[in-house]
């Protein structure tokens, strides 16, 4: 190596001219040699050429292997170079393992939280949809159900599209006649839903033309979950036929693992069911859905719905607004755009962590840094150029990031999997969420990208130093003020950081708060509820139906510590709340007029008083409310001040579109309201009409006991199994749990963010303690003469303290002005709390100066306890 | 150049590390050394050997350098580097086992194994 620094840059020419001095110096020595042994000239001349064999193209041959010399030294000196670089950072973080390991685990924190995050949202918001030209698919109206008949209309009437397809979620089929029976989540489709989507089965076929047609409608397609669990995964389910709700049908099709469309976890999907003669064709019952056809674009098909809705609404005999508001969005959009805001906060949380996490590290750096200024000013004397200098601090740092980079895609892939687990399961294409190649790139990009920023700083600071200042001070080296700067601004922004995250945090979870005490209307506290579904042939009429459910509420009722029964078709908080156009007998609508629109529920037994819903005013049902008395109806006291005012709804009359068919109803009693739609949302107005008269097949029970409802539960299964053996017991739980599910979401993102800030403050912390424990160790000279001077050891520790609370300070201030914007992403997660509620900010500083104290406060009491002699006598 | 005979492949690198083992030696001296001690019945003519200290220079196993000679003639010296003695070494040890089995087995004088 010697050998090249004493060489000049050299291009080909030079390395020629070398090589062909080096042969004419080799064959006159052998000349010499053998004119030396009496050899004539001429003859020692031929003889050392011929050695060479043909000379001219042996020194041709030479200069080639010459070139490949010099190339291969290049390469050889270029890695050596950077082994011994690598081999130096690697002894370094040996040597110093406290500060390796604290900067590692940081960094691997931030990276694992940012994959994981960044998993969930790259699979849920931005990969495409798993169907052919997702692209090209929409949903059409929206938030709105169509009926049978529009499906019909659209189908041969829409040009938008190259097909319409409807999907009616949330049906409940009771599963008998395979085994165990078992209530399977199922959904209703038209018959070319699968293609539309451009999906294939696994394996048999998808539904036929016809199979939504009276007679060819029994027949399922599988879920590949429930083939497995339920069917082996045995290929002979195909053709097999099961009892759905008492209805053999034939298993024709098993989808492919993993295939998702609208609704999690299906576990059959069954054809809608087409009868134009039927009442409920004209009903709404199912979401459309339709693939653009060529040349189309959702605008276009946006504006042809507009001149079709009128058509329908004529040909339909719907309500004078049918079709208002209506529009075309991408399928995606519909389907991520709900949990959109809720992600996007999550990882704008998780890119706050993973800027303090940098940070941190390129503070700990910066300090560490400082704390070698004397070794690379010592290295800088003895001849270390800059760029050396700067090249290992950059690579010590880069090592540095990849070691923690991998330890964090490690964590991310940990961590996606605990996301996965506690992020609700309505949240669509969750469950297809990995670490694939985008996110593996991304975060090899955010570790490469961290790496450098936070080494380059120190390396810049840190190759700067002039030799001379650092020896001759003799300290351990003097911080230049823009290096101290550097350094604090960093903490600041560390702590400016973690006051955003902690606030958040303290929004979310003071709005989780506020929602648990709110007050629901009912108490679900010591209430067990279950879902019944008798098979149909065994609830032919009205009659046959209240009978059925009369016994079976008499038999749980007899069941020791049971104090209420009661049932509803859904429970309020469940998702589904059931509606009917209202109409006031003595305050006629006009025909062009909108009709309100009410919530109502049809119900068995003692459902107000399992529910712990007071009456108000009036009379509840009962025995004598049977279908061949008047009908009779309920409202709720939101209901009746909306529509009577102060005035006595008692003994009006009202219609409730389906819910009463045509007939008038009396109200006979009012009762008190129920938050029924969402914890966060007022109630709405909402009627209960007596299932006696109503005959509705499936019931959700509530079954009020004492402190532990749960325990009844199997007393509960067997009295239903005493009356009915082959109904399915679904949904046995708490109501307390459905209270839990309907806030789940929010529960989850608070969790979330709880965690981030818990993090966050930590970081924060250490980035506090980073800059006072170096500050103090710069300092131990003039703390020694201070203590010397006669300060008092509390004085010394509450000045350094001051220091940290100055740098907290300045972040909290900066934070909290961040906070009042980045709070404002949160607003829609809110309840009951201003995005800038004092209380909160006030809070989250108390905290920050807490936090910021302690970790002040064990270098401030090093500092008190510096002995003055030391200092002074040290250098 | 009768009785030359045929070089082993790979054996010209070893005797090129072997005529630099005493210390830094120009071209002509290591061709000088192998003409010398083997009687010239080594076929190995000078390009080769240049070729070869080349590729055991970029293989770094030597390094090289201009000096002047006892003659007044500016010539480039090759000296062995820490991992060329190495080489050389391990090099040697394989060469002398190798040799050892194979003389072993080519001057048997029955195919019984020795008692």
């Amino acid at each position: 190596m010697l050998r090249r620094i004493f060489r000049l840059r050299s291009g080909p020419a030079a390395l020629e001219d070398e090589v062909r001095e080096e042969i004419e110096t080799h064959v006159a020595m052998w000349i010499d040699y053998l004119v030396a042994r009496g050899a004539s000239r001429e003859d020692a001349e031929r003889a050392a050429r011929a050695r060479f064999g043909e000379f001219g193209s042996a020194l041709d041959g030479l200069y080639v292997s010459a070139q490949q010399r010099e190339a291969r030294m290049e390469r050889r000196e270029r890695w050596a170079l950077i082994r011994a670089d690598v081999v130096f950072a690697w002894r370094q973080a040996r040597r110093e393992l406290r500060f390796t390991i604290i900067a590692l685990l940081t960094f691997a924190l931030g990276i694992g939280a940012n994959t994981a995050m960044f998993g969930v949202v790259r699979g849920v918001l931005l990969r495409p949809l798993p169907y052919q030209a997702p692209d090209r698919l929409a949903v059409i109206w929206p938030m709105r159900t169509i009926s049978n008949a529009e499906l019909l209309y659209l189908q041969s009437n829409a040009r938008s599209f190259e097909s319409v397809a409807a999907f009616s979620p949330g049906w409940g089929i009771a599963m008998t006649g395979a085994g165990e029976p078992r209530q399977l989540d199922g959904a209703r489709v038209s018959t070319n839903f699968f293609e539309t989507l451009g999906v294939e089965p696994q394996m048999g076929r998808l539904f036929r033309a016809d199979e939504s047609n009276p007679g060819n409608w029994n027949v399922a397609i599988l879920s590949h979950r429930l083939w497995v669990e339920h069917f082996g995964g045995e290929r002979s389910v195909l053709g097999r036929v099961v009892d759905l709700d008492g209805q053999p049908h034939r298993i024709v099709g098993v989808m492919p693992a993993g295939f998702e469309a609208f609704q999690p976890a299906v576990d059959a999907w069954l054809p809608l069911q087409i009868d134009p003669s039927s009442s409920f064709h004209t009903g709404a019952t199912a979401f459309a859905l339709g693939r653009l056809a060529r040349g189309a674009t959702f605008a276009g098909a946006a504006s042809e719905m507009a001149t079709l809705a009128p058509r329908m609404r004529a040909a339909f005999n719907y309500a004078d607004d049918y079709g208002r508001g209506g529009t075309v969005v991408s399928l995606h959009e519909s389907l991520v755009g709900n949990v959109r805001g809720s992600l996007l906060v999550l990882f704008g949380a998780v890119a706050f962590l993973v800027m303090i996490a940098v940070a941190n590290v390129a503070n700990l750096l910066l300090v560490h840094a400082a704390g070698r200024r004397r070794e690379l000013s010592i290295r800088r004397a003895l001849g270390a150029s800059h760029s050396q200098i700067a090249r290992q601090l950059v690579v010590q740092s880069l090592l540095l990031a990849f070691a923690g980079g991998a330890a964090g895609l490690a964590l991310g892939v940990v961590a996606l999997h605990g996301l996965k687990a506690i992020l609700p399961s309505t949240i669509p294409m969750l469950a297809t969420a990995s670490v694939d190649a985008t996110v593996l790139l991304v975060s090899a990009g955010v570790t490469i990208a961290a790496g450098i920023v936070f080494g380059i700083a120190p390396a810049l600071l840190a190759s700067g130093v002039d030799p001379e200042v650092v020896l001759r001070s003799g300290s351990t080296g003097i911080s230049s003020r823009g290096h101290a700067a550097v350094r604090e601004s960093l903490v600041v922004i560390e702590v400016a950081l973690a006051v955003v995250l902690v606030a958040g945090a303290g929004l979310m979870t003071e709005s989780l708060w506020r929602l648990s005490k709110v007050d629901l209307g009912f108490q679900p506290r010591g209430v067990v509820s279950l879902r019944i579904q008798p098979s149909s042939g065994q609830v032919k009429s009205v009659e046959a139906t209240t009978q059925y459910f009369d016994e079976l509420t008499r038999r749980i009722a007899t069941i020791p510590g049971v104090r209420n029964v009661g049932a509803a078709q859904h429970l309020p908080l469940s998702g589904f709340n059931w509606q009917g156009s209202l109409d006031i007998e003595a305050r006629p609508i006009p025909a062009t007029a909108t009709h309100p629109s009410v919530v109502w529920r049809s119900i068995v037994g003692d459902y107000f008083g399992a529910m712990s819903i007071p009456l108000l005013r009036g009379r509840l049902f009962s025995a004598t409310d049977t279908r061949a008395a008047p009908p009779v109806v309920i409202i709720n006291a939101t209901m009746a001040k909306h529509f009577w005012r102060d005035r006595d709804p008692i003994g009006e009359r009202i219609r409730l579109g389906n819910a009463t068919r045509k007939e008038w109803a009396t109200i006979i009693g009012v009762v008190g309201d129920v938050r029924s739609a969402s914890p966060d949302q007022p109630p709405p107005d909402e009627a209960y009409r007596p299932n006696t008269q109503q005959g509705l097949v499936f019931m959700h029970y509530v079954v009020r006991a004492g402190d532990h409802p749960s325990s009844l539960a199997p007393a509960i299964r067997a009295a239903v199994r005493s009356f009915d053996k082959a109904v399915p017991i679904a949904e046995l739980r708490s109501l307390d749990d459905i209270f839990a599910t309907a806030i789940a979401g929010r529960r989850t993102i608070a969790i979330l963010l709880a965690a981030f800030a818990a993090i966050g403050l930590v970081l924060g912390a250490v980035g506090i303690y980073g800059v006072i424990a170096y500050a103090v160790s710069q300092r131990t000279r003039e703390l020694g003469i201070r203590t010397a001077l006669g300060a008092v050891e509390g004085r010394i520790t509450m000045m350094v303290i001051g220091e940290g609370l100055r740098l907290t300070t300045v972040g909290i201030a900066i934070g909290i002005v961040v906070g009042l914007f980045a709070a404002r992403s949160l607003r829609a997660l809110l309840f009951g709390v201003a995005t800038g509620d004092p209380q909160i900010y006030a809070g989250v500083a108390i905290i920050l100066a807490i936090v910021a104290t302690t970790a002040a406060y064990f270098p401030a009491r090093r500092a008190a306890r510096v002995d003055p002699l030391t200092a002074l006598r040290g250098e | 150049m009768s009785g030359q005979l045929p070089l082993l492949k790979g054996t010209v690198d070893m005797l090129v590390l072997k005529a630099l083992s005493w210390g830094p030696l120009h071209g002509f001296g290591i061709s000088q050394w192998l003409d010398a001690r083997s009687s010239g019945s080594l076929g190995l003519d000078d390009s080769s050997m240049y070729q070869v200290l080349h590729r055991l220079e970029g293989a770094g196993l030597v390094e090289a350098e201009w000096r002047i000679t006892e003659n007044n003639r500016r010539a480039r010296f090759y000296s062995l580097t820490q991992a060329g003695r190495a080489s050389l070494k391990t090099q040697t040890a394989t060469w002398l086992r190798y040799s050892d089995v194979v003389t072993a087995l080519m001057t048997a004088r029955s195919r019984s194994a020795p008692a």
